[in-house]
Parts: C-alpha cells; sequence; structure tokens
C-alpha cells in the first residue's frame, strides 16, 4: 500500500485546482480539501488499501465543501452576513469565467474527468450517480463548451 | 489531451493554496474530534434541560431513557439515518414478524471464532442490492444499542444487476459507539465495475471476520451478519423490491409508517436483529429488549421458525380424526395433512450426503373406499422423491 505521505504530495495540488473549478471558491476548496485529506490521514489504514483513495478523498471534500457552502448561505440569512464574491487570481479567473455557465453538477463532472483525470466509473461513484449519468452529463458539457473540453486528437 | 487539462495544468504547477503538511492534518484532526465532544455534549445539556421541561410541564408524558442518549448522538447524521434510529417501539410492535421475512440462523459459537465473541459483523459490498436493505435493517436495530457517525458515503447499488440502483450508503468510514458491543463492517466492492468484469475492490476481512465468515457462511454469499457468533444472517433477509424507486429520504420517512412495505421489510428485519442482539448485551438490557415484538422475535430464533410463516403449524402432523367423525373434520384434517407434507418437502434435506434430490412431489388421491381408518371421499396425501446417489453408495440405504 501506497504511504499517505506519498499519496498526499502527489494528489494535494490537483484536488485543489479540481475543486476549485468547481466551486468557484479558493476558501472552500482548501477547506474541503485539507478536511478530507485530514480525515484520509486518520484512517488511511483502510482507505490507502481501497482501489481508489482519491476517489474517496474527492468525495470526501465535496460533501465537506457542500456542508460549509450551506452553513455559510444560513448565516447570510440568519446575520445577513455578506457571501464574498469568488476574486479569483489570474488564470483560474480566465478558466472559471469560461465554465461559470455550467450547472454545479456539470462542472463537478467536468472537472473531475478533465482536471482529476478520473474515469466515467470512478466519477459515479465519487458523486453518487451512475456512469449513464456522468455520460449524458459530460456529453451535454460538451454540447456547451466546446473546443475547450475536447479532446485534441478528436476531430 | 483537453484544453481545459492543458490550462489547469498551470494550477496544479503552481498550486493556488498551500500545502499543509502533515502535522497540521493531525491537529486539524484532534480539533475535529474536539468539537465534536463539545458539540455533543452541549447538544445532550441542552436535551436534558428539554427533557426535564418537557417532564416538568407534562407529567403524564412517558419517559424513555435511551432518548436523550440517542437524539444526541445522531445529530450528526442526515435526516433518513435519524429516521432508522426514531422508529418507535410502538412501530416494532405494529411491524412484528412479517412472514416475508426471514429468521435469523442460530449457530453455535466455536474456539476457532472466539475473537469475534461480542463483535456484530457486517461483511457486504455496495455494489449488492441485497446489502443495500440489510445495511438499512442493521441501522434501525443498532441505532437502538448505540450510535452511527460519518454515515455520509452514498451509494448506489449496481445498475446491472438484480433491483438495480437501489439508494443506500456504504458503512466505509461509519463508526458505532455502543457499550454493548462492537460493530466491524467491511464492504468487500464497491459499485464502480474494474476492468475484469467485477468491481473495485474496498476493503478486506480482519483474520477473525474471515474466520467467522468461513464458518458461518460455506457459500461465501452476501450481505452477511454474524451477532457475536450466536445468530447470523445470509443474505438479505427480506426482499429488497421494496426499495426499488425509492430515494433514501422516502426510505427514512416509510420507516415509522408501520404498514408500508419498506417498514414491513426493514423494521421486521429489524425485530429479529434486535432480539438477537440482546442476546449479546451483559448486564443491564436496554428498553428495547423488553418489547413485546422483540419478546415473540426471541422465541422465533429460538424456534428459528417464523410464528406468521405460511403453514407454520404444518411442523406438526395432524392427528387423524376417528373413524366416524363429520366429512368436515375430515376435510380439514385433509387440509392440514397436505401443509404438513408441503412443509416438510420444502425443508427437507437428503440425510446421505452422497445423493442429492432432483424433484419433490406431494400428491392427492381421494380415495374410493376406506383406507387404513379413513373413510371414503376423503383425499389422502402422500410424498414422492426423484434423485439420485453415487455409484458407491447404492445398496447403503438411498436417501
Amino acid at each position: 500500500m501506497e504511504s499517505f505521505d506519498a499519496w498526499y504530495s502527489r494528489e494535494h495540488d490537483r484536488m485543489i485546482a479540481t475543486l476549485v473549478l468547481s466551486t468557484g471558491d479558493v476558501e472552500l476548496a482548501v477547506e474541503g480539501v485539507d478536511e478530507a485529506c485530514s480525515r484520509a490521514l486518520e484512517r488511511w489504514t483502510r482507505v490507502g488499501a481501497m482501489e481508489s483513495p482519491t476517489g474517496w478523498v474527492y468525495r470526501v471534500a465535496i460533501n465537506h465543501a457542500r456542508r460549509v457552502a450551506r452553513r455559510r448561505g444560513m448565516e447570510h440569512m440568519v446575520f445577513r452576513k455578506q457571501t464574498p464574491i469568488p476574486d479569483l487570481p489570474g488564470p483560474v479567473g480566465d478558466l472559471w469565467e469560461l465554465v461559470e455557465s455550467l450547472s454545479e453538477r456539470q462542472r463537478q463532472v467536468v472537472m473531475l474527468r478533465h482536471v482529476a483525470d478520473m474515469k466515467e466509473s470512478e466519477i459515479g461513484a465519487v458523486l453518487g450517480i451512475s456512469r449513464g449519468t456522468v455520460s449524458s452529463t459530460l456529453h451535454d458539457a460538451h454540447q456547451r463548451l466546446g473546443r475547450l473540453l475536447n479532446d485534441d486528437d478528436e476531430p | 489531451m483537453s484544453q481545459l487539462t492543458r490550462l489547469s495544468q498551470a494550477l496544479i504547477d503552481e498550486p493556488l493554496a498551500p500545502r499543509p503538511n502533515v502535522d497540521e492534518l493531525w491537529t486539524r484532526s484532534r480539533r475535529r474530534h474536539q468539537r465534536r465532544r463539545s458539540a455533543t455534549a452541549g447538544l445532550l445539556a441542552l436535551v436534558v434541560i428539554g427533557a426535564f421541561s418537557i417532564v416538568k410541564i407534562e407529567d403524564s408524558s412517558p419517559s424513555s431513557p435511551n432518548s436523550s442518549k440517542n437524539i444526541a448522538a445522531s445529530v450528526q447524521l442526515a435526516s433518513y439515518y435519524r429516521a432508522a434510529g426514531a422508529v418507535s417501539n410502538s412501530t416494532f410492535d405494529a411491524v412484528g414478524l412479517p412472514s416475508n421475512v426471514a429468521v435469523p440462523t442460530k449457530v453455535t459459537p466455536s474456539i476457532s471464532t472466539v475473537a469475534t465473541n461480542g463483535v456484530v459483523s457486517y461483511v457486504g459490498a455496495e455494489y449488492c442490492p441485497y446489502c443495500a436493505i440489510q445495511r438499512w435493517a442493521l441501522l434501525v436495530a443498532l441505532s437502538k444499542f448505540g450510535s452511527f457517525t460519518n454515515l455520509d458515503n452514498q451509494v448506489l447499488s449496481s445498475s446491472s444487476d438484480a433491483y438495480p440502483g437501489l439508494a443506500s450508503w456504504s458503512f466505509v468510514g461509519a463508526k458505532y459507539t455502543s457499550t454493548y458491543f462492537t460493530f466491524d463492517p467491511t464492504e468487500l466492492s464497491s459499485s464502480t465495475p474494474s476492468t475484469n468484469g467485477g468491481y473495485q475492490s474496498l476493503e478486506k476481512m480482519s483474520a477473525a471476520q474471515q474466520r467467522a465468515f468461513d464458518k458461518y457462511n460455506p457459500q461465501a454469499g452476501l450481505p452477511f451478519v454474524d451477532m457475536g457468533n450466536h445468530y447470523v444472517t445470509l443474505g438479505a433477509s427480506a426482499s429488497p423490491s421494496v426499495l426499488e424507486g425509492l430515494t433514501l429520504g422516502d426510505i427514512g420517512g416509510d420507516l415509522s409508517n408501520a404498514t408500508s412495505p419498506v417498514a414491513q421489510a426493514i423494521d421486521g428485519t429489524a425485530n429479529y436483529l434486535i432480539a438477537a442482539l440482546c442476546t449479546m448485551v451483559q448486564g443491564t438490557t436496554p428498553a428495547i429488549c423488553a418489547t413485546l415484538a422483540t419478546h415473540v422475535a426471541s422465541k422465533a430464533l429460538d424456534s428459528g421458525v417464523s410464528p406468521t410463516a405460511k403453514n407454520s403449524s404444518a411442523t406438526v402432523a395432524p392427528t387423524q380424526p376417528p373413524t366416524n367423525a363429520p366429512m368436515s373434520v375430515w376435510k380439514k384434517w385433509s387440509d392440514e395433512m397436505h401443509a404438513f407434507l408441503l412443509a416438510g418437502a420444502a425443508n427437507f434435506r437428503a440425510p446421505n450426503s452422497a445423493c442429492t434430490i432432483s424433484r419433490i412431489d406431494v400428491t392427492g388421491r381421494k380415495l374410493t373406499e376406506p383406507l387404513l381408518g379413513v373413510p371414503a371421499g376423503v383425499t389422502e396425501w402422500a410424498l414422492s422423491f426423484t434423485g439420485k446417489c453415487s455409484p458407491q453408495n447404492q445398496g447403503n440405504g438411498g436417501l
């Protein structure tokens, strides 16, 4: 089994990039990934033995980010607290402008496929949806974003 | 490689946020546990205060010694999981022991499985639809003896198996706390197909769990639930069909509706599991062990026969009436004899392991003249067997 340290140093930055581009919020992405990695560290003997430890961590990270976002929404409602508008630096801001029009589900699927480099079956496991739903979501996103998502070797 | 992959590579090469070191992750983990403990303690205090206030206001309202503990411990679970822990004793009693729910099998502990005495083991898989329904029943039953956390890994059973796409969750990462016993769940595979045609593997059984699995589950079927090496369930105790087309929220909502098919299957199974779990309790037993449903289920566990199973009275051959009894009595006797033989045929196993039975028939014949004290006009029933024994056993008594 791979050590936690080796897995962590290889996957961390890619996971942050995937979640930032899924949520459009660096703070939320960092919170989700760090929380998920800390949980994975705690139970690494189990998680590390899984077929896809990264898939497990993505699932936990996405769920945690969702919870934090919900809590923020509640705080906004109860305390009239302003939710900061995502201010994405440099290249990520440009990318975000391109993918912002996608639905949340489409963005998650697209980022897990093209940034996290996961297979459709793995994405289905992460998001708790069938492989067919992953395919059709990707197809819809491809229709919308066209060349940005098309593989170079495709006609 | 897509353009998006290329563009995002810059974000990986020049990360947007620093990577915390492992020590910082451990610190985060410790803080999380502290927060959880504080939240639980705070909520427990609130619940105790709330419960005290309610008792003061309504002296007549019934109290449950476990309710505050269960409520406090289950707050971290989503509403549908909380619904599983909130099934009331009156619902359990109303559901009872439906005839379509299998009775757990009594097993004998042995020296080889001593390490799992006092342990509730679950072995299943995320793709497995039978595991989907058994998980629910386990959750309902175990929630009466302790509390779960981290049950947020939602999964769908395989889309290509029987009962495709049932809504469930995975026990991977789940934690269970109880003063009565340990819960050791293992999900062997995910619901993600692997390249070799099966499913991607997830967890492995511990050596002790593997020993119990091999001993009590020689067919290696899933799910397997072992309650302290006293009782086991092999496969689903009820049909997963009741979950088809339902969301987790639908299922959670139906659990407290005693007449719903979901409650009949899941709470009905939980009644047996609770009775079996009560046999593992040492010292003071929780209140759930004293309910009517648990009492009846305990008796069924001892006998191995569901009190509501069809033809349950057919386990004893009916007494032949006197020859001069009215025809209505003979008709009833004939029906009972038919049921008795059907039950016998259904449970028949060849006593000689070298012989196999390919067919058993229960055939009726209306007597045209009295035979052995049975008057003419009564239908007499007989069992007939078709099978074969291996050549070296022929002539040694057959079946």
